[in-house]
């Protein structure tokens, strides 16, 4: 046997080296939960209060510019008023209550079609760093939101304003160019106050561009929320401090830690592992939900709210003459069965929608009364495409006089889960009823690239808010996307009708509730009559709620100015 | 040897240029409109608002106008302000690295220190039990993808076990500074250290190998054993150097991975890496992040490859480089 210079045999050091192998993994091992170390006094168990959250939007900007989130700017700022997105009921933060007419503090002049809100801001308001909150920071507010060069989206309310006088610290006399519906209950997302004593001397500079890059924007802003910002992570992670001086008092939380999260399975991941506090804005897939509500909400582990706050609908494209003769828009909504479609893809929950009005407004039972209902009946989606000249060719495919075959490409937004499903299941039962279906989903980026955006060839599925101060931009004549607005408006429908105009026109004036909830019924009868969306489903937000968190409502509609962060300052930890 | 290195960094210069055109370019033909991420959700948008938010970000610019805006920038060493974000682009993309960094270092030198280890081991076991399992183990690992391991250690690890935490780089309620934060700093790390790791040992190990039973059939190699000299020497002395060679190649292709990070194993641990940080730049269309990012990584590329064949040099004598 070879021997080396030691000699000791060459077997001799194989077995020591496999030994050692050995030893080495085996002490590797069992080292590994000694890496487990005891853990740290948290936060809470210091006396302090501290949750964590996850969301799924990314966040640039607080200020209402570039992309921003709702939710964080809700946590961070307050408006003059806001909106409880459970009841959707109006009440005041900063103003001392909303103008209106009976008091003489919302004037309109319907002849000149122009308005006064007058609005009284509390006492004592305070910014973040102490310094006082005055009505002139509303006006310099208006005044960056106004500015041509300043790169705010969103300018309808900015827009409406004429003229913003300050008789003095807490008054605040807003002149409007037109009616408003909204102008008695201004709320953050539309104009606020910025602190000039930061930002004025910044603004004044001239350099608008500079201006919108301003750290005060994100990492250094100060608002008037319940929770000041003391950490910003690129928008990733924000930590909010309870502000003292806020106008309802003290936040009883101490700290909220805001985690942005672009995978549901690590929140799914965190809340299982009892991580998180709370997961808002679909964090969590509906799948996530399910397993949650199976296992860690049957442990008393937490809650977890399935709200229909959001709906998906499906689209035939305005630009095909195929889908123009509403026979044929009706028959491919018979085709489909939406209860079997909720059983599947969502495990009957309640969430079938005939239109686009969620339950919780005052009109909807009288609107769903006057609604025509779509049921499933495949043998009257043949009777209506037959009527409207399509009938099965020798293939048993849909064919009308023209020979042209009903072959329709279905869109979706690759990824999104739900939809997807949804668009599978829809297929299939208009396949049965003789048409093609040729599924061609597209990433977001690409549906929203300008040979996409807000168009299609054939049929798409997607989702969004619901809410009727915004129908207006959804289904207006004169919102119809084309090429000569870059097809950016939203009337993706292409619904023309002068009657639903109307509606929509009175809607957008002041008009007292009964007479608002008159027109929602009209149009819902319209909606449901000319079928410019098939509507499928009240979309599911899921909201998950750690135990001993108290105070989170899941928002019952999405979009406009609900945010779910909308009473952090109720929020509190047991 | 001096002068080589510089003509090669010389080299790298109009490289460099041309890398960052034809990236630039690419990311301006992706589909896709630069203000959608913007804009979703913006219920009020009307045409002249769209009109005026491209051209406040210079969107109505011709590519090449656009291009040379960014390059003036990157060259006064400031490549401007992140759209997606709200900060300047460094600001932004140093933290990411700094985070990167770490995680795909501390990946780097232990998986390769043990894939390499491994690798000699079954080298000169060859068809040894040992030997066997690790071949076994190795296409195991092949066939695993990345994300589905992240997440059963994290189903392992962090749910079950509750050892580790889920994902983020330090727990929100510990005091930044303090040793207790160091420790939960490190906890973080574990998990997506491991999965780079064995993602490393995986992708070595064979290598190594491989590499190693090729050398060790070499004829100096019998006369260094006919020669008297031991096992551990002739492996350690003679062949494990030239059997590096190849490996280091290979180690030099994959460094920018130190860099570039890992998106999936960064998006799985809500780690905020430049993996990570890459891959919302490119969707949100955040040109100036993605393109000084991009450009990080084709520096890397192209300094790692240099340094290999600095390498080279070292390990096989045979190599010299000429002025």
């Amino acid at each position: 046997m070879k021997k080396d210079k030691n000699g000791m045999t060459a077997k001799h050091n194989k077995e020591l080296t496999r030994r050692e192998f050995i030893r080495l993994t085996a002490a590797a091992g069992a080292s590994l939960p000694l890496v487990s170390w005891p853990r740290q006094a948290t936060a809470a168990e210091r006396g302090r209060k501290s949750i964590i959250i996850h969301s799924e939007r990314p966040v640039t900007s607080l200020g209402y510019h570039n992309r921003r989130d709702t939710e964080h700017v809700a946590i961070a700022d307050a408006g003059l008023a806001s909106q409880n997105p459970v009841t959707l009921e109006r009440y005041p933060v900063l103003a001392e209550e909303l103008p209106s007419i009976k008091k003489g503090t919302w004037k309109i002049d319907k002849q000149k079609r122009t308005m006064v809100t007058v609005y009284r801001l509390r006492s004592g308001l305070k910014w973040h760093d102490g310094k006082p909150y005055s009505s002139k920071d509303f006006e310099f507010g208006w005044q960056i939101a106004k500015h041509p060069e300043f790169p705010m989206p969103d300018r309808l309310v900015p827009d409406l304003i004429a003229k913003i006088e300050t008789p003095d610290d807490r008054t605040i006399v807003i002149h409007w160019k037109g009616l408003y519906q909204e102008a008695h209950a201004i709320q953050y997302t539309q104009v606020r106050a910025f602190p000039r004593h930061l930002l004025q001397d910044a603004f004044n500079a001239g350099d608008i561009k500079a201006f919108a890059n301003h750290p005060f924007w994100n990492r250094q802003f100060v608002g008037a929320g319940p929770y000041r910002v003391v950490d910003w992570q690129g928008g990733k992670l924000t930590v909010f401090e309870a502000f003292n001086d806020f106008v309802f008092g003290r936040p009883k939380i101490d700290r909220i830690t805001l985690r942005q999260i672009d995978d549901s399975n690590t929140s799914l991941a965190a809340v299982l592992a009892g991580e998180v506090d709370l997961c808002m804005r679909n964090t969590i897939s509906f799948d996530g939900a399910m397993i949650l509500r199976g296992q860690w909400e049957k442990e008393g582990k937490g809650k977890v709210f399935i709200s229909p706050a959001s709906w998906t609908w499906l689209n035939l494209s305005r630009d095909n003459p195929w889908f123009k003769d509403v026979r044929v828009r009706r028959a491919l909504f018979h085709a489909v069965d939406r209860n079997a479609l909720v059983q599947n893809v969502f495990r009957g929950e309640d969430l079938a929608s005939h239109f686009p009005l969620s339950r919780i407004r005052r009109a909807y039972k009288k609107a769903l009364a006057s609604a025509t209902v779509y049921d499933y009946n495949p043998e009257k989606a043949k009777q209506l495409l037959a009527e409207a000249g399509w009938r099965p060719g020798p293939d048993g495919v849909l064919a009308n006089a023209k020979g042209e075959r009903m072959e329709i490409e279905f869109r979706a937004r690759a990824g999104q889960r739900d939809d997807e499903q949804a668009q599978a299941v829809i297929a299939d039962y208009w396949q049965k009823i003789g048409a093609r279906v040729r599924i061609n989903n597209m990433p977001r980026r690409l549906l929203e690239s300008s040979e996409n955006r807000n168009r299609w060839p054939g049929a798409f599925i997607g989702s969004h808010n619901m809410t009727v101060e915004e129908w207006a931009e959804r289904f207006h004549s004169k919102n119809i996307p084309a090429a000569e607005n870059k097809f950016v408006l939203e009337n993706v429908s292409g619904w023309r009708d002068p009657r639903k105009d109307a509606i929509l026109d009175e809607l957008k004036s002041i008009i007292s509730d009964e007479r608002e909830d008159e027109l929602q019924v009209e149009f819902v009868k319209l909606f449901t009559d000319s079928l410019p969306h098939l509507p499928l489903v009240y979309s599911p937000e899921i909201l998950v709620v750690k135990r001993g968190l108290t105070g989170v409502m899941p928002r019952q509609e999405s979009g406009g100015q609900n945010a779910s962060t909308w009473n952090t300052y109720q929020w509190d930890k047991v | 040897m001096l002068h080589y290195v510089s003509k090669r960094l010389l080299e790298m210069v109009p490289l460099l240029l041309f890398i960052s055109g034809l990236i630039y370019l690419l990311l301006y033909l992706m589909p896709g409109d630069p203000l959608y991420s913007m804009l979703e959700d913006v219920p009020h948008l009307r045409p002249e608002d769209y009109e005026r938010l491209r051209k406040l970000y210079g969107l109505d610019d011709p590519v090449y106008v656009q291009y040379w805006k960014w390059l003036w920038q990157v060259i006064q060493l400031n490549p401007g302000y992140s759209r997606e974000y709200g900060q300047p682009a460094m600001d932004v993309i140093l933290p990411a690295l700094k985070n990167t960094l770490v995680l795909t270092v501390a990946a780097v030198i232990i998986g390769k220190s043990i894939a390499i280890a491994l690798g000699i081991f079954s080298a000169i076991r060859q068809y040894s039990l040992w030997d066997y399992v690790l071949t076994v183990l190795t296409f195991i690992g092949y066939c695993i993808p990345g994300f589905w391991l992240a997440l059963m250690m994290i189903i392992l690890f962090a749910v079950k076990l509750g050892w580790f935490p889920t994902s983020g780089i330090i727990s929100p309620d510990v005091v930044p500074g303090t040793w207790t934060a160091t420790l939960d700093w490190i906890k973080h790390l574990i998990l997506p250290i491991a999965v780079l790791a064995i993602s490393e040992i995986i992708q070595v190990q064979r290598y190594m190998r491989s590499s190693l039973l090729e050398v060790l059939r070499q004829d100096y190699l019998t006369t260094a054993r006919a020669k008297g000299l031991s096992e551990r020497a002739v492996v350690g002395r003679h062949a494990l150097k030239n059997a590096l060679i190849p490996v280091v190649t290979i180690i030099a292709i994959t460094m920018p991975r130190v860099i570039g990070g890992s998106t999936v194993v960064e998006t799985v641990f809500g780690y905020p890496g430049i993996g990570r940080l890459l891959y919302v730049s490119i969707m949100g269309n955040d040109f100036v992040v993605a393109m000084t990012v991009v450009m990080l990584i084709a520096l890397t590329v192209v300094a790692f490859n240099l340094l290999a064949d600095i390498l080279y040099g070292w390990l096989d004598p045979r190599i010299r480089y000429q002025d």
